[in-house]
């Protein structure tokens, strides 16, 4: 099945990321400490309610690198009760394996832009029966969702993933407390178009969870809603045109070597579910649909930190107020 | 440059950019609009003498359309002092002619990151006899400052700069006040790389000033520093290939529905902006490479930071809840004493 028409979708998703936006969740973001956690989740799912959309648009050059996993019980280990481990083709015409995933990528959201390097296992969801992608880990040098906190704090200030003038891509990622680090570099121009594995990256995508750990003993999964033309194909990037410098992530999960360089040459949108929302997704057929009313909708609206920055302002006007009327009546005493 | 020389140059520049200080740039940053024009362009100036570098990447698909000026004498009215229109063309192999470029493009720098719709005037300056980019108009959905407005930006709405998974461009940028429009999708069909006119993209990207409604006495023109390699070649788009469905920015000037070239980067384009380069300084190409080496050789300068601004900010903040905690506390002794 074909989406006809793509603009209408793309054109709702670049609507939903407004930079303001982005910058103000950014700037209260820095305020979270002095609000407990509950509260400031509270705040995040109440905002959400009026915008059960993120728009989420991956840049272009985004990079794929898969790894052989070496250790199965520790990969099973990792994934939520509801989820085991399965063997999966990353392009169409390819024998099965059991991978760890990583994608690298800039991207742009309604609440945060920024570099993300994600890792992640694929499983099968066994209450749906869906193929999924699980995320063991993300570092980014911008603000990160997870289960446990809504929004948590970078966890990278070295983040860097870009191409230049001759299609060569650097690629060089930290984490800073704990130094994990993935370095290389490369050359896509001579990368050709392959088409990918359609269940593992058209049904993977609606049922995407958090490992055990990550989800914090809550199972949260959540779907993103695209044009399935968007992973049709990607470019399998031959591996002797990319370097590995570096790669302390997951050492004793996978192969230290990728087996699979692959790289998505224009950008991909998707409406992602705002956090606390979620949509249903059953099949490829569900996913079309969904995505053709959201194409249609005339009423959808971004992201707003318009509640948290009210909470914010009241504070501070209440407290001068009250500062205020207290020296006022103070004042008025002593006079009297 | 060589390889390895490029490598290290965008990893430098890529440093300079954290979305953390960004977006607090762009938070705190907005409230200076409220701030008189000579007062911005105060603070702007300081700023600029304390912090040398500003990074500034272009992101991959950058698209330029380029116009024959049909209108010399609205064309000529928009230049600054100094500036007179010069023939010119995209690639090297084209006809030369006076030319109004129009560009899309999204971008990450040190101050700033989001989509910017520009609109140049091709002129050469009297003075130093450097063909020039003038700006003539822009629109941005983020923050930006430029002399005649001082800080200012969100001028537009649609702001759309999107590829799609078939490799088409879709640009989509409208004024919010005057409702100027430019919408046009790009098929972006991979084509080989065309040499560039040099003269227009390495000299005139040293000598960058801006025009209409953003002169200014107190604007000079200014240098972007870029390994040249960037600015070799690019990927041609036949014109069959670029739809135009609206565009009336500068329409005293050309007509929006006949473009005479148009061009697609497809990979990042990495720049600096030194903020305290002197006007001249930057010259001839041999200037850009000393200015570049200058740059890797340079270490532990200042670069934005959100911190900046938030510090004074915090300060103002806590010394105006200490003098309201002493007024309290002083009265509260008053009260318990008299």
């Amino acid at each position: 099945m074909k989406i006809r028409e793509d603009e209408n979708f793309i054109k709702q998703v670049e609507k939903l990321i407004d930079p303001s936006e982005v910058c103000d969740l950014y700037f209260f973001q820095r305020f979270k400490n002095f609000l407990p956690n509950a509260l400031f989740k509270n705040l995040l799912i109440k905002t959400s309610r009026k915008t059960p959309y993120m728009g989420f648009v991956i840049e272009p050059y985004s990079l794929f690198l898969f790894f052989k996993l070496k250790n199965l019980e520790k990969a099973k280990s990792l994934l939520p009760e509801r989820y085991e481990l399965v063997k999966t083709s990353i392009f169409a015409d390819e024998e099965p394996g059991y991978y760890h995933g990583m994608g690298i990528f800039n991207t742009k959201a309604s609440t945060f832009w920024g570099t993300r390097l994600e890792s992640y296992l694929i499983a099968r969801d066994k209450e749906t029966g869906l193929i999924s992608w699980i995320f063991i880990d993300i570092i980014s040098n911008t603000l990160i969702a997870r289960p446990k906190e809504g929004v948590a704090d970078r966890n990278s200030s070295r983040a860097l993933y870009t191409t230049n003038s001759k299609g060569d891509i650097f690629l060089d990622i930290e984490e800073d407390d704990t130094g994990r680090h993935l370095q290389l570099k490369g050359n896509i121009a001579s990368a050709k178009k392959r088409k990918l594995d359609q269940p593992l990256w058209i049904l993977g995508n609606t049922s995407i969870a958090h490992s055990s750990e990550m989800a914090y003993g809550k199972e949260d999964p959540f779907a993103v809603i695209f044009d399935p033309a968007e992973v049709d194909s990607a470019l399998d990037v031959p591996l002797k045109d990319v370097t590995l410098q570096k790669n302390s992530l997951f050492t004793d999960l996978a192969e230290n070597e990728f087996c699979k360089v692959l790289c998505f040459p224009f950008a991909q949108h998707y409406m992602a579910d705002s956090p606390g929302c979620r949509t249903y997704i059953k099949s490829e057929e569900d996913m079309i649909e969904h995505y053709q009313k959201i194409s249609k909708r005339k009423d959808l609206k971004t992201f707003s930190t318009g509640p948290i920055k009210r909470m914010f302002f009241s504070g501070m006007i209440l407290s001068y107020l009250l500062a205020a009327a207290f020296i006022i009546e103070r004042i008025w005493k002593i006079l009297s | 440059m060589n390889k390895e020389e490029n490598r290290k140059f965008i990893k430098k520049t890529e440093s300079l950019i954290h979305p953390q200080d960004v977006t607090a740039i762009s938070f705190l940053g907005d409230f200076n609009k409220y701030l008189p024009l000579k007062l911005q362009n105060k603070i702007m100036q300081k700023g600029s003498r304390k912090i040398p570098y500003m990074g500034f990447v272009v992101d991959p698909y950058c698209f330029f359309l380029s116009y024959e000026i049909k209108n010399r004498e609205a064309a000529q009215a928009m230049l600054p002092e100094g500036y007179e229109l010069v023939d010119t063309s995209i690639f090297e192999n084209e006809e030369k002619k006076p030319l109004v470029i129009m560009s899309a493009f999204t971008a990450r720098t040190s101050a700033f990151t989001g989509f910017r719709f520009e609109c140049y005037i091709i002129a050469r300056s009297r003075k130093t006899g450097l063909v020039s980019w003038i700006i003539a108009d822009y629109e941005t959905n983020t923050n930006s400052h430029d002399p005649g407005k001082g800080f200012c930006g969100y001028s537009c709405d649609p702001a759309v700069f999107a590829t799609t998974p078939y490799g088409e461009l879709l640009v989509d940028v409208q004024d919010r006040v005057e409702q100027k429009r430019f919408s046009v999708n790009v098929d972006l069909a991979t084509k080989p790389f065309q040499k560039l006119n040099e003269t227009l993209w390495i000299e005139g990207n040293m000598s960058v000033d801006y025009g209409g409604s953003m002169r200014s006495s107190a604007a000079a023109p200014f240098s972007l520093i870029f390994d040249p390699v960037l600015m070799k070649e690019a990927i041609p788009v036949p014109l069959d290939n670029v739809q135009i469905f609206s565009n009336t920015f500068m329409e005293d000037v050309i007509n929006g529905n006949e473009p005479e070239s148009a061009a697609i980067f497809p990979y990042s384009q990495h720049f600096i902006i030194k903020q305290d380069l002197s006007e001249q300084e930057i010259q001839r190409t041999e200037d850009l490479y000393v200015h570049i080496e200058h740059f890797m050789e340079r270490k532990k300068f200042k670069i934005m930071s959100g911190d900046d601004i938030k510090k004074p900010l915090f300060r103002g903040m806590i010394l105006s809840s200490l003098i309201n905690l002493g007024i309290i506390i002083f009265l509260l002794f008053k009260c318990f004493n008299g």
